[in-house]
C-alpha cells in the first residue's frame, strides 16, 4: 500500500453551519453611509458619517493646528437642567473644540513622531513628522465607548449588544484577573442619528450661553466620581438609536420605536 | 448665615465702590428661588428678635506697592512681579464670579484698554515704568473694579442666577471671610446652583483645610501668650514625685 492510499478513503461530508447567535457579519461598512450618525460596534468602537465628519469639522489636524471639534457625551440623568418627561432618559451631544478639556469623542490622536530609537515607523518619513496616526473615519478609538457608552446605550435605550462567552483567566504579573462570563446575544453595532429640536430643527441652547456638562472621572483616586466640566455655548442634540440589521451588507435600518425624549425644551 | 464655608444658595445682591474707592461685594442668602430681603418696616416691626443681617460684605482691595524691608530689600523686577501679581490674582477672582453669568468673550477685564486705560501703559516698557507708582496701581484697579461692576450689575438679587460660593478664612489669625485667591482655575470657589451637589467642584481643598482655612472659630484673645513647661507645671505640683 502506498504512502498516500488513506486518501482513497476519505469522503466530504456536508458540515453543519455554526449559528452564531450575533446579528451581523464581518465588519464591512465601518462608517455609517449616510446621514448625522455614529455607528457603535459592540467592542466600543466608534465611527462617524461622513456627513457628520463634514458638517462639524471632526477630522484631524497636524499636531501643531489648534482646530476641529470633538463631543461630549452626557447622561440626562445627570443633567437635570435638560428636562424630560417623568421616566424618560436620553443620551445628549455637544459638539466642543478638540483643544477643551474633557472631550469624550474624537477628542485625541496620535502624531507621527520618532521612536526612542530616533527612527519612523515603516513607510513614514520626516516629512510625516506631526501629521495624525489616523483619520477620524478610521481611528475606531474603543477607550470611551466600551467602557462609557455602550454602559449607557444599554441603560438608556435597553439596547442589547453580543457579548462572547469569557473564560476565567488568572491574575499574572502583567495582567489582573478575568472573570468568566456567559456569551450574551445582542447587536454587533448600532447607529447613532443626531436629533436636533424637531420644533426649531436647531440644537437645544442654554439662554445664558454657561452650562455646566457632568463628566465621569475616568483615572486616578477619584475614578468614578461625577463633575462637572463649563463649556459655553453648547448645541445640544439627542442620540436616537438606529437599530442596524441582521445583515450588515444592507444599506436601510429600522427606526428606534422607543418613546421620544424630545417633547420638551431644555431650560 | 453666610461665612467661611461654602455658601448656597446665594446670590450677587450689590457689587460697588465705598467712599474710599475699595469694591465691596455684597452676598445674600436666598431660598427657593427668592432673595431673602425683608423691608426696613418689616425688619423694625420684629426688632426684638431682628437677626444681625443675612449679607455679607466683602471688600476686595486692591494692590499697593510693596514696602521696602531693610532686612530683605526687594529688587524692583521682584516688587513689579508682587504688584502684577496681585493684578492678575484680581482679575482672576472677578472674572470667576463673572464667568456664572456670561461667557468668557464678554468678560473682558484682562484687556489692555480696561486695566491699563488712562495709564499711559501699553508695553512692557511703560509697565516697568510707572506700575510701581501707587496712583497708577490705583488706577488700574479702579479700571478693573468698574468694568466688573459694569458686568454683573444686570445679575444683581436674581435668584436665576443663584450661586454656591465658597468663602475661607482670611488666615489663621483672621476669622474674617474672604474669597479664595490661590488655584481657583483648579478649585473654584464659585459656581451655579444648577450643577447638582453631588457634582460639585466647589469644595475645600487639601492645603485650604491643612491650613484651617475652612475654620470660622474666632482667634482666641490670649493664644499668644506662651503656655507653662512641662517643668513649670510639675514644679508648681505639690504631690509631684521629689527628685
Amino acid at each position: 500500500m502506498s504512502l498516500l492510499s488513506f486518501l482513497s478513503n476519505v469522503t466530504i461530508e456536508e458540515v453543519a453551519p455554526v449559528v452564531s447567535v450575533r446579528k451581523g457579519g464581518p465588519r464591512k461598512d465601518r462608517n455609517p453611509k449616510e446621514g448625522l450618525k455614529l455607528r457603535v460596534f459592540r467592542d466600543g468602537s466608534i465611527y462617524p458619517s461622513q456627513e457628520l465628519v463634514d458638517k462639524f469639522n471632526l477630522e484631524y489636524a497636524g499636531k501643531s493646528v489648534e482646530y476641529g471639534y470633538g463631543f461630549d457625551v452626557i447622561d440626562t440623568t445627570l443633567y437635570p437642567k435638560f428636562k424630560l418627561p417623568e421616566g424618560v432618559r436620553a443620551v445628549l451631544v455637544n459638539p466642543v473644540k478638540k483643544s477643551e478639556a474633557k472631550v469624550d469623542l474624537f477628542g485625541t490622536v496620535g502624531y507621527v513622531a520618532k521612536d526612542k530609537e530616533g527612527n519612523y515607523a515603516d513607510g513614514l518619513t520626516e516629512a510625516d513628522e506631526g501629521k495624525p496616526l489616523s483619520s477620524v473615519m478610521e481611528q475606531g478609538s474603543k477607550t470611551f465607548g466600551a467602557d462609557e457608552l455602550i454602559p449607557l446605550l444599554e441603560a438608556t435605550y435597553g439596547v442589547k449588544f453580543y457579548k462572547p462567552e469569557v473564560k476565567a483567566k488568572e491574575a499574572t504579573e502583567t495582567k489582573p484577573a478575568i472573570e468568566a462570563s456567559a456569551e450574551v446575544e445582542g447587536v454587533e453595532f448600532v447607529d447613532l442619528e443626531f436629533i436636533a429640536n424637531p420644533v426649531t430643527g436647531e440644537p437645544w441652547t442654554v439662554p445664558t450661553g454657561v452650562a455646566y456638562i457632568p463628566k465621569t472621572v475616568s483615572r486616578g483616586a477619584n475614578k468614578g466620581e461625577v463633575t462637572v466640566q463649563r463649556r459655553e455655548n453648547p448645541q445640544f442634540y439627542v442620540l436616537n438609536v438606529v437599530e442596524a440589521q441582521a445583515d450588515t451588507n444592507e444599506a436601510a435600518a429600522e427606526e428606534n420605536n422607543s418613546a421620544s425624549p424630545f417633547e420638551q425644551t431644555a431650560q | 448665615m453666610i461665612g467661611i464655608k461654602i455658601n448656597s444658595p446665594v446670590v450677587l445682591a450689590a457689587a460697588a465702590t465705598n467712599d474710599k474707592g475699595t469694591l465691596v461685594i455684597e452676598l445674600a442668602e436666598t431660598t427657593a428661588g427668592v432673595t431673602e430681603k425683608k423691608s426696613v418696616f418689616d425688619t423694625m416691626l420684629t426688632a426684638r428678635t431682628a437677626a444681625e443681617g443675612t449679607n455679607t460684605k466683602l471688600l476686595i482691595f486692591g494692590p499697593q506697592v510693596p514696602k521696602d524691608k531693610p532686612e530683605a530689600p526687594r529688587t524692583k523686577e521682584q516688587k513689579i512681579a508682587l504688584v502684577s501679581g496681585d493684578i492678575i490674582k484680581l482679575i482672576k477672582q472677578l472674572s470667576q464670579i463673572a464667568e456664572q453669568y456670561m461667557t468668557t468673550d464678554k468678560i473682558d477685564l484682562e484687556s489692555l484698554d480696561v486695566q491699563f486705560a488712562n495709564t499711559g501703559i501699553v508695553d512692557q516698557a511703560s509697565l516697568e515704568a510707572k506700575v510701581l507708582d501707587q496712583d497708577v496701581l490705583t488706577k488700574i484697579y479702579g479700571n478693573i473694579v468698574r468694568r466688573f461692576i459694569e458686568l454683573v450689575t444686570p445679575f444683581i438679587n436674581n435668584p436665576e442666577y443663584s450661586l454656591r460660593f465658597k468663602l475661607i478664612r482670611q488666615s489663621k489669625d483672621k476669622h474674617y471671610p474672604t474669597i479664595p485667591s490661590r488655584y481657583i482655575g483648579e478649585n473654584p470657589f464659585v459656581e451655579l446652583m444648577s450643577v447638582p451637589a453631588e457634582q460639585s467642584r466647589v469644595k475645600f481643598s487639601k492645603w485650604e483645610i491643612e491650613q484651617g482655612l475652612d475654620n470660622s472659630a474666632p482667634v482666641a484673645q490670649y493664644s499668644a501668650e506662651a503656655k507653662p513647661t512641662e517643668k513649670q507645671i510639675e514644679d508648681a505640683n505639690p504631690f509631684a514625685p521629689q527628685a
